[in-house]
């Protein structure tokens, strides 16, 4: 690949500890803001006592919904609730102090009566007929459809049908920063302070919740320390808060979530129900599915129509499915409150797809990867929705991953290293992800590049730095494009003032939409400076080469001048050298109307990944330990490796927590681990050795064919764990997380079975899978 | 609430202040001390993003009563490497790519640190005990594993 | 609210700030649990009495047959204490499965058996030894058998005014193999979700008695008596080591039951059905643990 990786520019300040997130800036004269949340699930605001509150010495204010210019409305989060609350840590009004210690205390003073209301906790209770309506007049908040060939005629003609219900549950993203921001007032409106993963659409919403006009507020992005697919919605209500706070007392207002705020209001991912059935004739071909899916989207709207879009699009897995049906629900209760999280649907219908078709494997006596193989997307396959896949890299990912394990013995060494006591196993799944928004969204962004005199180079983006590096891949872009190193290259903080908008820093976009801008913007200025070097040196257009900070002729390399001489020349010349581009991605379509989406193409482009997972089984217990992730991803074009892997490798991270030790205990709307005492990510002991592989088959739309992977990172590395620990004690579990207790139970369902022997160190005379039906999953097998 | 006077050392230099009964070392290194670096992630010791040494130790400052540390001898970020050249540590995280946010790096680097002045050439079981009190999102921490195994220390 | 933060110079200035304070003080070593109590809540004292600093109570040494461990001994110089590690092995491994890096330089020895948590490591091991708490006032001291000084779940019966100084294990005889087992959802600062202190005193491949502390099921650790019996005078054997499970399993339902504790939930019949595999782990593990 060949691009050495840039230096990020950020991380001396991060190593120094001198890098500015939002609560280490100073300002003066600061109110503090504190919450004051709703106990119940699902309530009415009957009356707000602040009396004692106000009383307290220090308290400017206790506000409400009410003091809201604009009565909130619709099915979205409001920044406070204005007669009805729908979920635990549903905000209802706040109060601005002095001090912190005396907003808290105010807080606690604060009496609501609330009139407790039926709370609606299990989606499919949400179905029913009965059942009260959340918003509106349904508790449906988004249904997509497919619906292609005869799913029936072709089951009939299936030699195996295997009939599942998956589960999975709703997880915090775990971001080490919680939640801040600090409004001040000025003169025309707003600064803002806020880390947030879509600094402009914070601005715009804060901006129209508080009666101003998006000009009127500036929005100021401190350095972020991590967002995950947090620090959206949560981070506009936190940010209009503290404005609204702002502009009622004229002094600056900060607010700041403690860890157990963030996990308590925080938005979560959404918990999904899975019920797939496939029928594949005996050479593993898949004639048929029929995928029924119930997203809990929780108290408000948020993203779940989105979620679910890209669910059901990405249900059935990157296999080709000529009789597929596909249902997604998304549908609102009082048990959570789902939104973005980084994988955005694709870890939930992964998880089901790919412990499918492993066991599908399994039932048939054929080899993991072939089945994937004989199934997956070619060049030219249609998908789901009828779409025409190009640039198909599944066989790319499949072969590396694959090739890896063949040729590093130690993995099949370490399979055969069982302990007494121990089992050890393998597993692999597979993906194909839509890159970027999709499903017909304006899908844009803007980048802006001033050129200096001396001819260094500010840049100005809308891009989110939340910890991926997306700086970076601007300066290479540019760097690439314009031929000169990219430590030339300064890339702005943003600042609304004069940072275009960027689009949300989320469907792992970062790199297509704004690269794409800064690719533009960058041969604007290539483009000028190119014409200044034609009159200087005399030659045609098309023979100039940039590169290494010279611009100069292809045939006679000495006839050049500098990058700096041709800015000066430019200058001289009374022009300027910046330049403007601003990108929008390439048509999606998707049917809103009526939901059923059997014919779209949503997405521009897709990236393609394979993991493997080991991992060992202690047979007593049911802890799963993961000794080695092998993960490959199709990134189109590596625009800078070792933020790659990274990526990769964190993502890996992130999905060993979801497959095994993250889990929001949540009774009836009450999260009861709300720290992370409770509330477990892996440590660094938890996690061995990660083998990220890049694989690049370049994607149409990427600047330099380059990809987007933030999300792809995390998707699979949950059902290859499953799949390896099915393959440890010849039990499968269908629900996330796979923790102590269900390991524990299948490893007592395989003992029945004589799958394990704890006196054994291998695995004898099993009994044929097959034929083995779990309660409650039921298997028809044809053979 | 009444005020003591802390006397200690922080990262070299003798400082004097005035703190709360019940705050925090964490509380006063951020708000009487302006030492931004040390962050603070769950408020209960479970996280690392607070890490300091203390007397030598790896601690979590928002378990430490700042009342305790009278007489002591405290070192975070800000005292690692010159304002001119980094730590090696520090180097070393660069070099591996051992930052993504970067919220952790403190309290990662803190307890590199401690582990560091305690033994030489720590082996890759002992680094992983060593910041295992140290969560991170962004990463898997095997960057942070192989910086901190780079280190020649004499 | 926090009026004053006491810095008594010896034990007896301790004493007598705590006499003075009433249930107004609480006492402060590592801080690692009052500050978390008092962030949540769950303490409101007036004044804070240290005694993180205060002489002598951080010797580990041995009087005889018994192992004395002062309170303020924290729990990675239990790890790193070579006495400890020769004598209570067991009491190394259990430490060394306390929280992250960090908690376990700060927290200490005293403040682990006075927050007296049902799953603490620490205290299991203690459990599964002779041991016995030095408690001192204005007065003089106490001695207490640990099983009388834990009196429920985060309960003990220590006063207002004691301070716990001293901790002493009368050390197992010559020819015993102990060790601790913990089983947790993660590999680093994760609470037992079980955890078993084992003993078995071996003489000529016999085992001439044993002593199993069952941890983070009950409202304390717990010595497992019938099957403490069972194994008494026996050739260890996989068949035996199976029955003292299921006899470690059938008291503890008892217990749990007499003490008010039902299987309420997934956690808690998951223990109950590992139960007994998990003894007979750890007594085969400590059967063939090398000395």
């Amino acid at each position: 690949m060949g691009l050495k990786s840039c230096v990020r520019d950020d991380v001396l300040a991060k190593v120094r500890g001198q890098a500015g997130y939002a609560d280490d800036l100073h300002f003066e004269d600061l109110l503090h803001m504190k919450m004051v949340r709703s106990p119940h699930a699902h309530a009415r605001v009957i009356d707000i006592d602040d009396s004692q509150a106000r009383a307290l010495p220090g308290v400017i204010g206790v506000y409400t919904a009410r003091d809201l210019p604009i009565k909130p409305s619709g099915p979205d989060r409001p920044v406070l609730a204005w007669d009805t609350v729908r979920y635990i840590g549903d905000g209802v009004a706040l109060v601005a102090a002095e001090t912190e210690l005396v907003a808290e205390e105010a807080a606690r003073l604060v009496k609501v009566k609330y009139q407790v209301l039926q709370g609606i906790f299990d989606p499919e209770v949400s179905l029913h007929e009965e059942a009260k309506p959340i918003h509106g007049e349904s508790n449906v908040v988004s249904h997509w459809r497919i619906d292609r060939g005869d799913v029936d005629k072709a089951f009939v003609l299936s030699d195996v049908i295997l009939d599942r219900e998956y589960s999975t549950h709703a997880v915090y993203h775990g971001h080490m920063e919680t939640e801040v921001a600090v409004a001040q007032p000025t003169a025309t409106g707003l600064t803002i302070f806020c880390p947030s993963k879509m600094p402009t659409i914070v601005r715009n919403a804060v901006a129209f919740i508080l009666g101003l006009k998006q000009n009127q507020v500036r929005m100021i992005q401190p350095v972020i320390g991590g967002s995950f697919g947090a620090k959206g919605p949560d981070a506009i209500i936190l940010a209009a808060r503290v404005g609204l706070v702002a502009l009622l007392t004229g002094r600056a207002c900060k607010g700041i979530y403690s860890r157990q705020e963030s996990i308590i209001e925080g938005t979560k991912r959404h918990p999904f129900r899975m019920k797939y059935k496939v029928g594949a004739t005996r050479d593993g071909r898949i004639n048929a599915m029929d995928i029924c899916i119930l997203a809990d989207a929780g108290a408000y709207r948020n993203e779940t129509p989105r979620v679910t879009a890209r669910a059901v699009v990405e249900a059935a897995g990157p296999y080709v499915v000529p009789n597929l049906k596909v249902d997604v629900k998304g549908v609102y209760t009082n048990q959570v409150n789902s939104d973005a999280v980084r994988g955005f649907g694709s870890p939930q219908v992964d998880f089901a797809s790919e412990l499918l078709i492993s066991e599908l494997a399994e039932v048939l006596g054929i080899d993991s990867f072939k089945i994937r193989r004989i199934n997956g997307f070619k060049e030219g396959s249609l998908s789901a929705t009828g779409q025409k896949m190009t640039a198909v890299g599944l066989d790319d990912c499949l072969d590396a991953l694959e090739k890896y394990l063949d040729n590093n013995s130690g993995i099949k060494e370490m399979m055969n290293e069982n302990q007494i006591g121990k089992r050890r196993g393998i597993g692999i799944a597979c993906m194909f992800r839509g890159e970027s928004k999709g499903a017909a969204a304006v899908d844009t962004a803007g980048v802006n590049i001033q050129v200096q005199p001396d001819a260094s180079i500010v840049v100005y983006s809308g891009l989110a730095e939340v910890g991926q590096g997306g700086y970076t891949i601007l300066k290479c872009v540019i760097a690439k494009v314009l031929g000169i190193g990219e430590e030339r290259i300064v890339v702005s903080p943003y600042d609304s003032c004069y940072c275009p908008d960027g689009g949300p820093t989320v469907a792992s976009r970062g790199t297509v939409t704004s690269g794409n801008a800064a690719r533009l913007a960058a041969e604007a200025i290539r483009e000028k400076l190119s014409k200044v070097a034609v009159a200087k040196l005399s030659v045609p257009l098309e023979s100039l080469v940039f590169k290494e900070g010279r611009i100069f002729d292809r045939g006679n390399p000495t006839l050049g001048l500098s990058f700096e001489n041709a800015v000066h020349a430019v200058y001289e010349a009374g022009d300027h050298a910046y330049g403007y581009g601003w990108w929008s991605a390439p048509e999606t379509t998707w049917n809103y109307e009526t939901g059923d989406v059997s014919e779209c193409a949503p997405y521009f482009s897709y990236v393609y990944g394979a993991n493997a997972a080991a991992v060992e089984v202690d047979l007593v217990s049911g802890k799963v330990d993961v000794l080695k992730i092998v993960a490959a991803h199709d990134v189109g074009f590596a625009l800078n490796p070792a933020e790659v892997k990274n990526q990769i490798m964190g993502g890996v991270g992130m999905g060993i927590g979801y497959a095994l030790t993250e889990d929001l205990d949540i009774e009836e709307g009450r999260i009861r681990n709300d720290n992370y005492d409770c509330y477990l990510l892996p440590t660094s002991l938890d996690i061995q050795e990660v083998v990220p592989l890049i694989v690049e088959r370049a994607g149409p739309e990427g600047p330099l064919g380059a990809k987007g992977l933030g999300e792809p990172a995390t998707c699979i590395v949950a059902p290859a764990i499953l799949n390896a620990i099915a393959n440890a004690i010849g039990c499968r579990l269908y629900d996330l997380p796979a923790n102590l207790e269900r390991v524990r139970s299948g490893i007592e369902a395989a003992k029945e079975l004589s799958q394990i022997d704890l006196s054994l160190n291998r695995r004898e005379d099993c009994p044929d899978i097959s034929k083995v039906s779990i309660e409650g999953n039921e298997r028809e097998v044809r053979i | 609430m009444g005020a003591l006077r802390i006397d200690c050392t922080i990262n070299g230099r003798k400082v004097s202040f005035l703190a709360g009964a019940d705050q925090t070392l964490l509380e006063a290194l951020r708000e009487q001390l302006k030492l931004k670096g040390t962050k603070c992630g769950c408020g209960i010791g479970e996280c690392g993003a607070c890490t300091v040494i203390l007397d030598g130790l790896a601690v979590c400052s928002c378990q430490v009563f700042v009342a305790q540390i009278d007489g002591c001898a405290i070192l975070t970020i800000e005292g690692l490497g010159q304002h001119d050249e980094l730590d090696p540590l520090q180097e070393s995280f660069v070099e591996h790519r051992a930052v993504q946010c970067g919220f952790c790096t403190s309290g990662m680097l803190m307890s590199a640190k401690a582990l560091l002045m305690s033994r030489k050439r720590p082996t890759r079981e002992e680094i992983r005990q060593a910041i295992s009190g140290n969560l991170c999102r962004c990463s898997d921490y095997n960057n942070i594993v192989l910086a901190i195994e780079d280190i020649d220390s004499e | 609210m926090i009026r004053s933060f006491l810095r008594p110079v010896t034990i007896y200035d301790a004493c007598q700030q705590m006499r003075d304070h009433g249930e107004n003080a609480v006492l402060v070593a590592g801080a690692t649990h009052v500050v978390n109590e008092l962030h949540r809540g769950l303490i409101n004292p007036s004044v804070l009495v240290d005694i993180y600093r205060l002489n002598g109570l951080d010797v580990i040494c041995m009087e005889g047959e018994e192992l004395m461990l002062g309170s303020l001994v924290t729990i990675s110089e239990l790890i790193a204490s070579s006495v400890v590690r020769q004598f209570v092995p067991a009491l190394c491994q259990a430490a060394q499965s306390v929280g992250g890096k960090q908690r376990r330089n700060r927290g200490t020895l005293g403040g682990s058996i006075v927050h007296a948590d049902p799953g603490d490591e620490i205290l299991s091991v203690l459990s599964a030894f002779d041991c016995c708490v030095v408690l001192k006032d204005i007065e003089g001291e106490r001695v207490l058998d640990l099983r009388e000084f834990i009196s429920g779940i985060r309960q003990t019966t220590i006063r207002n005014d004691e301070i716990l100084t001293e901790v002493r294990i009368r050390l197992p005889e010559r020819g015993s193999r102990m060790s601790f087992r913990k089983v947790s959802r993660r590999n680093a600062s994760s609470s037992s979700v079980m955890n078993l202190t084992c003993l078995l005193l071996l003489k000529d491949n016999r085992i001439v008695c044993a002593r199993l502390a069952l941890g983070s099921v009950l409202t304390k650790a717990h010595r497992m008596s019938d099957a403490e019996v069972l194994l008494a005078q026996k050739k260890p054997s996989r068949t035996l080591f199976e029955k003292a499970g299921s006899l470690v399993l059938n008291q503890a339902l008892q217990e749990a039951e007499s003490e008010g504790l039902g299987i309420v939930d997934s956690v808690g019949s998951y223990k109950f059905s590992l139960m007994p595999h998990f003894v007979a782990q750890v007594l085969t593990e400590t059967w063939e643990r090398k000395e």
